[in-house]
């Protein structure tokens, strides 16, 4: 079943817009929502979540319109911008007491439980947590009222990478169950090699992926490269972006013109960095002609 | 609703709120003050309620309630009836302040003190006081509360410009305007006439809740607009 069905999204701000932004993803699965800082990740996580006004579009969850039964369907959400930035002198106690009240399904010890797993100390007060211990505390909180969509945006920002493979690995013990699943947006590509089932890839409002497996995301393009004269009028046509390095030049281009690559250019599968980061050059590299 | 209050009390509403609510309270029976002092005071608890903070620390309070399931006209509903509710603490602390101030100046009068150095300025705190302070935090509602949901980004503003322009009414009404208008403050002042003043304040209660409705729904408009 479609948990999460988003239908052009459009919004404008003076500076930037959010262009027809449409996908969907099945229960069960993790989704990383990928794209560079400022590409419409955090705008389009909260157009979701109503917090926006759009001019056009709709959000379909857990299959019916979000906004027909919209009390309802937050109560089976977790949303969160980054870690538990909220109330920073208040305790983990007194603010969890707050919060459980908004909540029928809340479960006292499920949280304990999550609490001791996870490592919290509910004395501490919420400034006083890492930024790690702060997304953990969200998940935990998350957790006890049985949320079956997790909707966060950056949890991995700014955690050391041991925080960060942590918060990735509870992300996978939570859909185990097939019932629960998560859409999280990062700009660090490693999060998503490490547990996206899906990838949906935003740049400057426009989706240029959406809900694609990480394997057919990755078989979609190649890395090639070689001595810069081979590069020839021909290939610039075909390649998405190149870059001289040192020597040679690497570029990224479609899998579908492999054929079309000269003998001496090296064909190779690119990682989920060398696509966005080509992918990004390909947008933004006349800033860096100096 | 009553969860949201329980927030807006456990979360929200600073401990120093109280304390201005107190000393508002207290401004009564400062000899030669301006008696309507007594109600400025707990404004200066919205800043903690709208900026959150103490140490100049955002609590983050729309990101938080914006995940939490309610609806936004609740939001807007909830934070006002926080803000009546410290005015009638406000209220509260006042009234035995109030019954004090004339026996304090007695004694003091009592004890050498001249009664013009000690007299306080404008109205007596009488019914119709209490009632001009229900209008005036009704003004001052009226005006910051719609300029502050239009955006919610911005609070010195709309809340220095309100604050401002609603002591000045205050001050108008309740000591200006009984110096110059004649018979005004025989009529409302002091502690007679007890059936006119009374009436006075019960049009005054019946102003505050209305205007506080219309604030609400007002609020609530501007808010629906939005982007959080």
């Amino acid at each position: 079943m479609e948990i999460l069905k988003v239908e052009n999204l459009c919004k404008t701000y003076p500076t930037f817009k959010l262009k027809n932004v449409s996908f969907s993803f099945e229960e069960g699965k993790i989704m990383g929502f990928i794209g560079r800082n400022g590409a419409g990740k955090t705008t389009t996580l909260k157009a979701i979540m109503g917090m926006i006004h759009l001019e056009e579009g709709k959000v379909e969850m857990f299959g019916e319109q979000f906004d027909e039964n919209e009390l309802h369907n937050r109560t089976r959400i977790a949303f969160s911008l980054g870690g538990a930035n909220y109330f920073p002198f208040k305790t983990v106690e007194k603010l969890t007491e707050v919060t459980s009240r908004f909540y029928p399904t809340w479960d006292q010890a499920k949280f304990e439980h999550y609490l001791k797993a996870f490592g919290l100390d509910k004395k501490k007060k919420i400034k006083e947590l890492s930024d790690g211990m702060k997304v953990k505390y969200s998940l935990a909180v998350a957790l006890s009222h049985n949320a079956e969509l997790f909707i966060l945006d950056e949890p991995t920002s700014g955690l050391d990478p041991v925080s960060r493979d942590e918060i990735l690995y509870i992300f996978q013990q939570l859909v185990k169950d097939g019932k629960r699943s998560v859409l999280f947006s990062t700009h660090i590509t490693s999060d998503l090699d490490k547990c996206a089932d899906t990838i949906t890839y935003i740049r400057d409002g426009e989706l240029i992926v959406s809900n694609k497996t990480k394997e057919d995301f990755i078989d979609s393009y190649r890395l090639i490269s070689g001595k810069t004269s081979l590069f020839d009028e021909e290939i610039q046509k075909i390649v998405i972006a190149s870059r001289e390095e040192k020597n040679k030049t690497v570029g990224l281009i479609e899998s579908k013109d492999i054929y079309k690559m000269p003998t001496g250019i090296k064909i190779d599968v690119p990682d989920l960095e060398s696509i966005m980061v080509f992918m990004e050059w390909e947008n933004d590299n006349e800033k860096f002609i100096v | 609703m009553k969860n949201l209050l329980y927030k807006e009390w456990k979360l929200n509403i600073h401990p120093m709120s109280i304390v201005f609510a107190f000393i508002g309270g207290l401004m009564l029976i400062v000899p030669g003050n301006s008696n309507f002092l007594a109600f400025v005071y707990v404004t200066l608890s919205y800043t903690f309620l709208f900026l959150g903070g103490t140490k100049g620390v955002d609590n983050n309070d729309l990101y938080y309630t914006a995940a939490l399931p309610i609806r936004r006209v609740d939001i807007v509903k909830a934070r006002t009836m926080s803000i009546m509710s410290l005015q009638l603490i406000n209220i509260l602390f006042c009234i035995p302040f109030a019954f004090l101030q004339p026996l304090i100046i007695k004694a003091m009068v009592e004890g050498g003190e001249s009664l013009e150095s000690i007299t306080t300025m404008g109205l007596e705190p009488n019914l119709t006081l209490f009632g001009m302070a229900l209008i005036y935090f009704t003004f001052m509602d009226g005006m910051f509360l719609p300029w502050y949901y239009k955006t919610t980004n911005k609070i010195m503003v709309p809340y220095f410009v309100s604050v401002f322009v609603s002591m000045i009414f205050f001050a108008i009404i309740a000591v200006v305007l009984p110096g110059i208008i004649p018979g005004m403050s025989e009529l409302l002042g002091g502690w007679n006439n007890i059936p006119i003043q009374f009436i006075f304040l019960l049009v005054s209660v019946i102003i505050y809740l209305g205007g506080h409705f219309l604030i609400v729904k007002w609020s609530q408009k501007n808010f629906e607009k939005v982007d959080i």
